[in-house]
C-alpha cells in the first residue's frame, strides 16, 4: 500500500468517505419523520465495492454494519441480468433471512457508476416502526412465522434510472398501518443514497478513478491487517459466558445464549453452539442478525480503533448452529431479535472480550467494560391517533438504558443500548405531539444498574397514559423480567429485572380532579382498574384514553465487589436516588441515617464485617 | 501485579496456582475452574432490590475468595446448574 498510494492523500480520502456517509445519515434524518430515526438516530449509510464488500460504514446503529452487504450480494446474484442493474437504480429490501435483524430493518441500495461502469454501491438502512405485521409496531409477540411479521421485500427496483416507480411505492405504503411515515422513511433512504453517490462521484473527479479504486481496496486490507495485529497482542485462551432469556415471544420460556470465545494468534472464534433451540415465537435471531449483533460488539469493544470494513471480520469466525435461537430456521419468526437474543449475543461476547482484556496487561485495562443493558422492553402500538389518522409504532425509551461499569468508573446512567450507541430518546413533548400518549413521569430508575465497586448505569422508568384515542392496541417486546439478562463482572452484580405494568379502565380522572397522578411504580398500584403486570413480551391489547403504562428498563452490569465501593460514593448515589437506602445497607454494607443523610462509619464497618463473615459461613 | 492476571481479583502465581490478588490465598491450580474451589453461597435474587423474584427460575451463585471473602463472581443461573468455567487462558 505504502509504495502505491500517497499516504497523505489516502488518509484524506478515508476521512472524506466517512464524512460523505455521515452526510447521508444527516439526509436521512432530515427527510424521515420517524422519531426512532430523527431523534433515536437508528440509521446507517455504507459504501461498498462493486462486489458488495463493505469499504466503510457510518452508523448510529451498529447492528446493520453487515446488513447492506448481504442485500447487495443478493441483488447482484438475482438482478444483474434481469431486470439489470443500471445507473440511477435503487433496490428495496427487508428480509432478515438475507440481511438486517428483522422486517422492520428496511434497506435501499444503489449502484454507483463512473464512465458507464458500475464501480461501487451505497446503502442506507433504518428501523421503520411499522411493517404491516400481525400486530402493530413491527415486532409482534404473537408471531410464530415470518409470514406474520410484515413486508418481506426481495429487492423491489423502487428507483428505475432515477425515476421513482409509483406502483412499487404505492404497494409498500399500502402494506402497513402508517403509510405516511413509511413514505417519508423510504424517500429518506433514497435521498441519502443520492447524496452519498453524488459526493462519491465528486471524490472520483477530485482524486481520479484509479486512486479511488485502489484506496477503497486499501481500506479493507488495512482493516484486516490492524485487526490481526491487535489480536496478536492479546493473550491466547478461551473465555465463556452464558446468559438467559425468559420469554419465547408467545409465552414464558427460559432459554440460553451461550458464547465460548477462543482466541489463538491472529484469529478469534465466537462459538454459540451451547445456545438453546429456537423459540416458537418471535424471540429468535436469524443468522444475518446474529452476525450483525456480533459485529456491533466487535466494532464498539474489540475493533473500535480500526476502520469498520469487511476486512475487520476476516480474522473472526462465528459458529451458530441452525435451529437455535441464534440461527433460527426459516420460516421462524424473529421480529423481536435486536433487543432480545441480539442483546444477549452482544452481552455474552462482551463479557468474554472483557475477561480476555484483563489478562492482556495494563494497556487494555481501560477497555474492560461490563455488559450494557441486555434486557430491554418497549411497548408497541397501532390504531387511530389523536388526529383521527391510522398510525403505528413503538416507544423507544429503552434507548435510555444503562451502560456497563468499568474498572475505573461507573457505567453511564440512561446511556444507550450497545447496538445503537449514538441513540437518543425522544423528548416527551415530541412524543406527545406525535402519538396519543401523555407522560406522567420519566426518570432514571433507582437500583436498576448492577451493584459493584463501580456500579452499572441505571436505566429509565416511564409512566404514561393513553390520551386522545379510544382505538389503540398496545403490546410489548422484550426479555428480562424473570431472568437477569445483564451480567455483572468480577463480582459486580447483574442489573435489575425489566418490568411493565398496564392499568386498564383506571380511575385516573378522579386523581386528576384532585390535582394528583401516580408518579411511581408503587403509586400505580393504588389506581383502581384492571392492573396487569405483563410478561417480558405481551400481545397487543385494546387500550383507550386514561389507560396507563409503566415501563422500567434494566441497567448496565456492575464491576467488582460492592464492598470495595467507597461509602462516600454510596452516599452520593443515595442522595441522587441512584441507589436506595436498602441496597446501600444490604449490598454495599453502608449504614446511612435516613434523616441526617450521614454515614455511620462504625455501623458501616460492622455491617461489612458481618457480610464478609456470612459469605464464608456454612449456613 | 506480579504473576499473570486473569481476573480483577485473581492471578496465576509463579507456582502455577490461581491466587487471590488481594490476600494471596491460593485457590486452585491454573487450568482448573476456580469456582469449584472458591467459597460459594446460593443467594435468592429476591433478597436484592429490584432483582428477579422467582427462585425456581434463577439463583445467584456467588463465589468468594476463601481467604478474604472478596466477591469474585455472581453467576445468575438456574437451580442445580454447574458453575460455568469462564476463564481458560493459555500460559
Amino acid at each position: 500500500m505504502e509504495k502505491e498510494l500517497d499516504l497523505v492523500k489516502y488518509e484524506i480520502f478515508k476521512h472524506r468517505i466517512y464524512n460523505i456517509l455521515e452526510e447521508g445519515r444527516i439526509a436521512i434524518r432530515q427527510v424521515s419523520g420517524s422519531p426512532v430515526v430523527v431523534e433515536g438516530g437508528e440509521t446507517l449509510c455504507s459504501l461498498h465495492m462493486a462486489n458488495g464488500d463493505p469499504i466503510m460504514t457510518a452508523a448510529g446503529i451498529l447492528l446493520h454494519l453487515t446488513g447492506c452487504m448481504d442485500f447487495i450480494y443478493r441483488a447482484s446474484e438475482w438482478y444483474k441480468d434481469d431486470p439489470g442493474i443500471n445507473d440511477g437504480d435503487q433496490f428495496f429490501f427487508s428480509d432478515p433471512y438475507i440481511g438486517g435483524q428483522h422486517t422492520a430493518d428496511m434497506v435501499i441500495i444503489k449502484p454507483i457508476f463512473h464512465g458507464g461502469k458500475h464501480i461501487a454501491w451505497v446503502g442506507s438502512c433504518m428501523h421503520t416502526p411499522e411493517t404491516g405485521a400481525i400486530e402493530p409496531g413491527g415486532s409482534p409477540a404473537t408471531a410464530t412465522e415470518i409470514y406474520q411479521e410484515g413486508i418481506r421485500a426481495q429487492g423491489f427496483k423502487i428507483m428505475d434510472r432515477d425515476r421513482l416507480r409509483p406502483e412499487i411505492f404505492r404497494f409498500i405504503m399500502a402494506a402497513t398501518r402508517d403509510p405516511s411515515l413509511l413514505a417519508l422513511d423510504t424517500k429518506a433512504k433514497i435521498a441519502a443514497n443520492n447524496v452519498c453517490s453524488k459526493r462519491f462521484s465528486s471524490l472520483i473527479n477530485k482524486f481520479g478513478f484509479d486512486f479511488v479504486e485502489r484506496a477503497c481496496g486499501a481500506v479493507i486490507e488495512e482493516s484486516e491487517s490492524l485487526a490481526r495485529e491487535k489480536l496478536r497482542r492479546l493473550p491466547d485462551g478461551s473465555w465463556a459466558s452464558c446468559l438467559r432469556g425468559d420469554c419465547s415471544g408467545m409465552k414464558e420460556r427460559v432459554f440460553k445464549v451461550a458464547c465460548e470465545m477462543t482466541k489463538k494468534g491472529d484469529e478469534i472464534i465466537f462459538d454459540y453452539s451451547g445456545s438453546s433451540s429456537q423459540n416458537e415465537g418471535s424471540i429468535n435471531s436469524a443468522l444475518p442478525g446474529t452476525r450483525g449483533s456480533l459485529f456491533a460488539v466487535l466494532c464498539s469493544h474489540l475493533f473500535w480503533d480500526i476502520p469498520w470494513s469487511i476486512g475487520m471480520m476476516r480474522p473472526v469466525k462465528l459458529i451458530a448452529p441452525e435451529g437455535s435461537v441464534v440461527n433460527c430456521k426459516f420460516p421462524a419468526a424473529c421480529s423481536q431479535a435486536p433487543p432480545t437474543v441480539g442483546n444477549l449475543i452482544i452481552g455474552a461476547a462482551l463479557e468474554c472480550i472483557s475477561k480476555m482484556y484483563i489478562a492482556a496487561g495494563e494497556g487494555f485495562y481501560q477497555d474492560i467494560n461490563a455488559a450494557w443493558a441486555c434486557g430491554a422492553q418497549h411497548p408497541y402500538f397501532g390504531g387511530i391517533n389523536q388526529y383521527g389518522i391510522p398510525f403505528g409504532g413503538a416507544v423507544l425509551d429503552d434507548f435510555a438504558s444503562g451502560c456497563g461499569a468499568t474498572p475505573l468508573r461507573d457505567g453511564v446512567d440512561s446511556g444507550a443500548l450497545l447496538f445503537s450507541p449514538q441513540s437518543n430518546i425522544s423528548d416527551v413533548e415530541t412524543l406527545e405531539q406525535n402519538i396519543p400518549f401523555m407522560y406522567l413521569a420519566r426518570r432514571n430508575a433507582t437500583d436498576s444498574g448492577g451493584f459493584g465497586k463501580f456500579r452499572g448505569g441505571n436505566s429509565y422508568e416511564a409512566i404514561y397514559m393513553v390520551y386522545g384515542t379510544e382505538h389503540l392496541r398496545l403490546g410489548g417486546l422484550g426479555i428480562g423480567k424473570k431472568t437477569s439478562v445483564t451480567p455483572g463482572i468480577f463480582g459486580g452484580y447483574p442489573a435489575a429485572r425489566i418490568e411493565t405494568r398496564v392499568v386498564l379502565n383506571s380511575d385516573l380522572p378522579q386523581w386528576f380532579a384532585k390535582s394528583k397522578w401516580p408518579l411511581t411504580w408503587e403509586e400505580t398500584g393504588m389506581l383502581k382498574g384492571e392492573i396487569i403486570d405483563v410478561n417480558s413480551a405481551f400481545p397487543a391489547m385494546p387500550t383507550r384514553t386514561y389507560d396507563i403504562v409503566i415501563n422500567r428498563g434494566s441497567g448496565g452490569g456492575g464491576y467488582g465487589d460492592p464492598l470495595d465501593r467507597g461509602p462516600e460514593l454510596v452516599l452520593k448515589d443515595v442522595k441522587s436516588f441512584a441507589t436506595s437506602l436498602e441496597a446501600a445497607r444490604i449490598v454495599y454494607g453502608v449504614a446511612i441515617d435516613e434523616r441526617s443523610q450521614l454515614i455511620d462509619y462504625e455501623k458501616t464497618e460492622e455491617l461489612r464485617r458481618k457480610i464478609r463473615a456470612k459469605r464464608l459461613s456454612k449456613d | 501485579m506480579a504473576g499473570q492476571r486473569i481476573h480483577e481479583y485473581l492471578k496465576i502465581n509463579s507456582g502455577g496456582m490461581v491466587e487471590c490478588a488481594k490476600c494471596g490465598r491460593e485457590i486452585c491450580r491454573a487450568g482448573e475452574n476456580y469456582k469449584e474451589h472458591a467459597a460459594m453461597r446460593e443467594v435468592d435474587p429476591s433478597e436484592v432490590p429490584l432483582r428477579t423474584r422467582d427462585r425456581s427460575i434463577e439463583i445467584y451463585y456467588e463465589y468468594y475468595c476463601p481467604g478474604c471473602a472478596t466477591l469474585l463472581e455472581v453467576d445468575a443461573a438456574g437451580p442445580g446448574e454447574r458453575p460455568l468455567k469462564d476463564i481458560a487462558i493459555n500460559i
